[in-house]
């Protein structure tokens, strides 16, 4: 009895060496950092003196109408970006899955390519082909006999461009998720259904969206957390203009923080912010596993 | 695997479905060409409309000139070094603390594996400020030495390389370390003799994706390194080319720039297709 109790003590302290780095390298640069900002969100810097404020970090940002309009913008992106991704992302890989596997793993390739060469390339490519002087899709206007507009300066067009691009970054992950699921679907069940007569539409009726619940749940909770930070292309890409039109709340962010216009208590509470919409999302990850584990 | 099913017949939504699929595939990396072919052309035929679409007098004029009128060697050896340090410091530290979560029973286990879940959906621009005054009061600021030190210890703890290496050890069956202790090889032992050779897989599926995500990680880089421009990682000296502060207004230039910090992505991309499937799958249905 005792060499057990002193097994298990042997086998927690073990235990321990192997999570300890891991544990305070968290404690130390995730839940500190956060800790802290939140600590800040309270506080305001004027004059090199650090004030306690209360909420009116807070209530700086829900009076403003650019940070108002950085939120709305935020919300914006993630509710159009997000359900592209999964109706795309289920569309492209049930009409995919059940070809030759040659083509599946190219077409994942080609769309999981933009993740691979990162925000920052797409962006610096982006602006090329936009250019007002020089670029592509001025070329295209002219082309049409349209009058050529600097897509980047006019509010109209940026935010729908803004969501293109972020959608063209994200599918592949959203693909390379969906086809992998669908390719575990059994055999019989897509051979039942052909059977029955059913074409591609049922088929995704009947069979690959429901199976596929588990990933659409999955890519609508990370891929929300993914859309809602964007700052990448916003930054290369509009700088939060013309006119504050495309900022978003990590843009904002940015500026409060590090930009011409630095109020870092403003910063903190946008922060928190953003962290209370992650806390939403983890919420929503933990009712979904115990919801799995209870089916199981 | 060949075609599922064997129904040859195929509906006219599928057909069409495919048709736009291939379209969209080519928009989807029609950017990347334009990036590649611009980056080979003289500074007057890439901003020529109508444009040459392909380069027909080609030219290594701007690769030289990104190394020349810029410290690009600079920026490799600073995105190499941060990469490779801190891959590897992932890997370590995410393998030791997912072998413990999935085999090892202490006291707290459940606690951190759902402080690990949790935080995946935390991202680091959320934390930024705070953690960058951290960082500075810790004096990592300025020199090589303390921007490397910026860049890469707080990037050492991640939770999707913990959470990927716990369900790569949790594919290994418990009867086989069960086993080894009777045979009385013990569960660290067991880890470094048998666990982590059996979990090269999930091991390389870490380091390609976790060496991509720090290659990329672009915003931390920048408030890292914004004193000099010795300092910068090759994406941030990238990017740092469309500012005027650069002095370079040559896009065919930024485009070898771009070319340049996206190549040695691609490389490993296509070298180790398999372990990006494995690695973004890794966990997504099942927890």
């Amino acid at each position: 009895m005792k060499a057990m109790t002193e097994r298990k003590l042997r086998e927690n302290l073990s235990a321990y060496l192997f999570v300890g780095p891991f544990v305070v390298l968290c404690a130390l640069f995730i839940i500190y950092p956060i800790f802290r900002g939140f600590i800040n969100s309270l506080y305001n810097t004027k004059w090199r003196a650090t004030v306690y404020v209360g909420l009116q970090n807070y209530k700086t940002i829900f009076s403003n109408a650019t940070s108002m309009l950085a939120i709305k913008n935020s919300l914006l992106f993630v509710a159009t970006v997000v359900p592209l991704l999964i109706i795309f992302g289920i569309w492209i890989s049930g009409s995919i899955f059940d070809k030759r596997r040659l083509y599946v793993s190219g077409v994942r390739a080609v769309l999981y390519i933009p993740v691979i060469a990162s925000m920052v390339v797409m962006s610096i490519i982006w602006r090329f082909i936009l250019d007002s002087q020089s670029g592509l899709v001025r070329y295209f206007c002219m082309l049409l006999g349209l009058k050529p507009v600097n897509v980047l300066a006019d509010p109209t067009y940026t935010i729908y461009l803004l969501i293109f691009i972020l959608f063209t970054m994200n599918i592949g992950q959203c693909v390379v998720l969906y086809t992998a699921d669908m390719l575990s679907i059994p055999n019989d069940l897509l051979e039942a259904c052909r059977i029955d007569g059913g074409g591609r539409l049922d088929m995704f009726r009947y069979i690959l969206i429901p199976l596929t619940k588990n990933t659409t749940i999955f890519t609508f909770i990370t891929q929300t957390a993914s859309v809602f930070k964007v700052f990448i292309v916003i930054q290369l890409l509009t700088r939060g203009g013309p006119n504050y039109k495309t900022t978003t709340m990590m843009y904002l962010l940015y500026e409060y923080a590090f930009g011409n216009n630095i109020n870092t208590g403003v910063a903190s509470a946008m922060g928190v912010l953003m962290f209370v919409i992650s806390l939403v999302l983890i919420t929503l990850r933990f009712v979904f596993i115990r919801r799995e584990k209870e089916a199981m | 695997m060949k075609r599922r099913g064997s129904l040859g017949k195929r509906s006219a939504f599928d057909t069409v479905s495919n048709v736009l699929i291939i379209l969209f595939c080519l928009l989807s990396i029609f950017p990347l060409y334009w990036m590649v072919t611009g980056s080979f052309k003289y500074s007057g035929d890439v901003v020529k409309l109508p444009p040459d679409w392909f380069p027909i007098h080609p030219t290594l004029y701007n690769y030289r000139g990104v190394f020349t009128n810029h410290p690009a060697w600079r920026w490799i050896v600073n995105s190499v070094s941060v990469t490779l340090i801190t891959t590897a410091g992932i890997v370590l530290v995410s393998s030791a603390a997912g072998y413990a979560l999935s085999k090892m029973r202490f006291i707290g286990r459940r606690l951190i594996f759902s402080f690990v879940i949790a935080a995946l959906l935390v991202p680091m621009e959320v934390y930024v400020l705070p953690l960058y005054k951290q960082v500075t009061s810790y004096g990592w600021r300025g020199s090589v030495t303390g921007a490397y030190l910026a860049m890469i210890v707080p990037n050492l703890a991640m939770p999707f390389g913990v959470y990927l290496m716990k369900n790569f050890y949790d594919t290994i069956p418990d009867a086989l370390v069960e086993a080894a202790t009777l045979d009385g090889c013990g569960r660290t032992r067991f880890f470094f003799e048998i666990g982590i050779p059996l979990s090269k897989g999930g091991i390389g599926a870490l380091a390609i994706l976790a060496g991509i995500r720090i290659w990329n990680n672009y915003l931390w880089q920048l408030l890292n390194t914004f004193s000099s421009k010795y300092l910068y990682t090759l994406p941030v000296g990238v990017a740092g080319l469309f500012d005027t502060s650069s002095g370079e207004t040559d896009y065919g230039l930024r485009m070898a720039a771009a070319t340049v910090s996206a190549l040695p992505l691609f490389i490993i991309f296509f070298s180790f297709q398999r372990f990006f499937t494995s690695g973004i799958t890794a966990g997504a249905v099942k927890e």
